[in-house]
């Protein structure tokens, strides 16, 4: 890399989609660019003049002229709120694809369990795409959907291809039905869609995305399964300034979570102290 | 004939030898005291500006090739297109004259993590390859915060990492070209050089042990925190005590010629005009893991001070290099408002009470 290691590609929002109240999905196309990545990577967005911040791909891997991003906009978020006030046609910047990924193709023969709260679900997209992609190459694949309320629900129409395919067993729940709205799915923690399903533990390897709340609930359930903490890997958030390992802000310990991370086997992040100190 | 291992320049030709340096059309970098008192390294016009008897610099002379803002681009937001950007014009050629060894030590640091660590820092590389490094060695500590003699071959003497390397022994220096870029100033001072004998040598290494010896402090206790905080076996209660005495004001880390970390920020000139920067920023400080969900990684002086210190004293450096991300130059001892330089966290972390044996 040249010193374009901080020189953003130019993209154009080609399409925007109002997730729930505070999250947007963009449609990114490249002007000039190809991007090749890896499911679990992450790129960082710039909006000249206010800033720049990581966001993970959401989109499938198969497509090279173009990425997704869903965007959580923050009252003090310095790019996400410019980045929801983008019309179509407007440009952005992108830098990437930065990080490890998850190492979809090491899971081969295996079952998958996806188990994604709130807006974790867009940094397991990509991977879910990938495996119905390359569906013959696993076994059982499933996703545990968390979200708070219904209208809280990300990729919606996703959801609802998921829940009708046959390559996917997709189970939904929500912390609490909201009066207004007509969820007549299961109400409830993530953790309870654990209970009636059956897992192959030690043929199962479990992704696991969400607010670190969740995890130590979501890991005892996992360990419960017969899952291994060796089996079990997490795409963690950092603050981050450069994306490549050099300004300092996401370390845990030896390791940057911009280069090492985002994705990390839990035996190898479960003592660090930044990490516990989120959950 | 072989090229002689280093040469002799007499005390009073160094004003000499400095001028000379201008005919190379770099530009010069070198120590210079303010009307406080204060030395720093500034660039310098005339051999008369440079302040030849100094202790080190305030500001390590890392400033050069690691400024604390600069721009990685500018931009120019344009109606229908995508903006225009663009990077920013190479550095100068520039000399940094009368590095000390510490200094020396600290830029080889910054070489394995900028450089050889990938991905390669271009920016920081290409201030890098534009500099020759002229060392000025000690042959005594530089002020009494001084401790490289405990950090592993940082000081007083430097054994790489310089280009040219004046050691003062009595009435000469003796003087060491290692690079290319060192030739190019041996060059320029073939006739204020002679070849130095063995026994100058002989009385520069006798110089350096009778000064670690007798002069510097005897042991800073780095060596033996190194194995603590690499064994993990340090106990919380010491990062409380370092902890309560942090201010969290990032002097430490600010002057520190080993830290790097940066943060990235747009700086808009006007409307459709601006520069993305970097600019120093510090782990000390208790926004420094602030995401924008509001949760903050490292929340306490004391988880700061803790990851401060193991990050010098073994993450990133001895785990990893194999080498101190401490070079004893004193700047922390100095700076730090709370008295909790390296050499006093090394010492209370390598207390017996502080020794935790079970995880």
């Amino acid at each position: 890399m040249a010193h374009d290691d901080y020189i953003p590609m130019h993209a154009r929002v080609e399409e925007i989609t109002d997730e729930t109240p505070t999250e947007k999905t963009f449609t990114l196309k490249f002007v000039q660019d190809e991007f090749h990545f890896r499911p679990g990577q992450f790129c960082m967005i710039s909006i000249l003049g206010a800033g720049e911040a990581p966001f993970c791909i959401a989109s499938s891997p198969a497509q090279t002229d173009a990425i997704q991003v869903t965007v959580r906009r923050y009252a003090q978020g310095t790019v996400t709120s410019p980045l929801h006030g983008l019309q179509v046609g407007d440009y952005v910047g992108v830098r990437g694809p930065m990080g490890n990924g998850f190492p979809l193709e090491e899971f081969t023969g295996r079952d998958i369990l996806v188990v994604a709260g709130g807006i974790g679900l867009p940094a397991v997209r990509a991977s879910i795409l990938y495996l119905l992609d390359h569906r013959s190459d696993y076994r059982e694949v499933t996703l545990l959907y968390g979200a708070r309320t219904a209208a809280d629900r990300v990729y919606k129409d996703d959801l609802v291809r998921w829940e009708q395919s046959p390559d996917i067993v997709c189970m939904q729940t929500v912390d609490m039905k909201a009066e207004a709205d007509d969820w007549d799915g299961h109400v409830g923690l993530i953790t309870t869609l654990f209970e009636p399903l059956e897992v192959d533990g030690p043929q199962t390897t479990a992704i696991i995305v969400g607010p670190a709340v969740m995890y130590p609930f979501v890991v005892a359930e996992c360990r419960q399964k017969g899952i291994t903490d060796e089996d079990m890997y997490f795409s963690l958030e950092a603050h981050m300034k450069c994306g490549v390992g050099k300004c300092g802000h996401c370390t845990m310990k030896d390791k940057y979570v911009c280069l090492d991370g985002p994705v990390f086997r839990y035996d190898e992040i479960r003592d660090l102290e930044e990490f516990r100190s989120g959950i | 004939m072989d090229d002689p291992k280093g040469y002799t320049l007499r005390a009073e030709d160094l004003p000499t030898a400095v001028e000379r340096l201008f005919a190379l059309g770099d530009e010069l970098i070198a120590p210079t005291a303010t009307q406080q008192g204060d030395v720093l390294f500034e660039p310098v016009q005339s051999v008369d500006e440079i302040e030849f008897s100094f202790g080190n610099a305030l500001v390590s002379p890392v400033q050069y090739l690691m400024p604390a803002k600069e721009v990685l681009f500018e931009y120019h937001l344009r109606p229908v297109q995508p903006p225009e950007i663009t990077p920013p014009e190479p550095p100068p050629e520039r000399i940094l004259f009368g590095i000390r060894p510490c200094d020396i030590a600290a830029i080889e640091c910054l070489d394995q993590f900028f450089i050889e660590r990938e991905p390669v820092d271009a920016l920081y590389q290409q201030r890098r390859e534009r500099v020759t490094l002229i060392a000025l060695a000690c042959a005594e500590p530089a002020a009494d915060t001084c401790f490289c003699s405990c950090c592993e071959g940082s000081g007083p003497v430097a054994e790489s990492g310089y280009d040219v390397q004046l050691s003062p022994v009595g009435e000469v220096y003796l003087v060491e070209f290692a690079t290319d870029r060192g030739e190019r100033i041996r060059q320029q001072w073939q006739d204020l050089l002679a070849p130095a004998p063995e026994e100058l040598f002989a009385a520069r290494e006798a110089q350096l042990r009778y000064a670690i010896e007798n002069l510097f402090e005897p042991d800073s206790n780095l060596a033996a925190a190194i194995r603590r905080v690499t064994g993990d076996n340090v106990d919380p209660r010491a990062w409380r005590e370092i902890g309560a005495d942090c201010y969290s004001c990032g002097a430490c880390s600010y002057l520190c010629p080993v830290c790097t970390c940066y943060d990235v920020m747009d700086v808009p000139y006007d409307e459709s005009r601006g520069a993305r920067i970097r600019r120093v920023d510090s782990c000390r400080l208790g926004g420094f893991t602030r995401e924008a969900t509001g949760h903050v990684a490292r929340s306490t002086e004391a988880s700061r001070a803790r990851w401060y210190t193991y990050h010098k004293l073994s993450h990133d450096y001895h785990e990893q290099r194999n080498n101190y991300g401490c070079v004893g130059c004193g700047r922390c001892i100095i700076a730090c408002l709370g008295q909790i330089g390296m050499p006093t966290v090394c010492r209370l972390i390598r207390q017996p009470e502080y020794e935790r044996t079970e995880q």
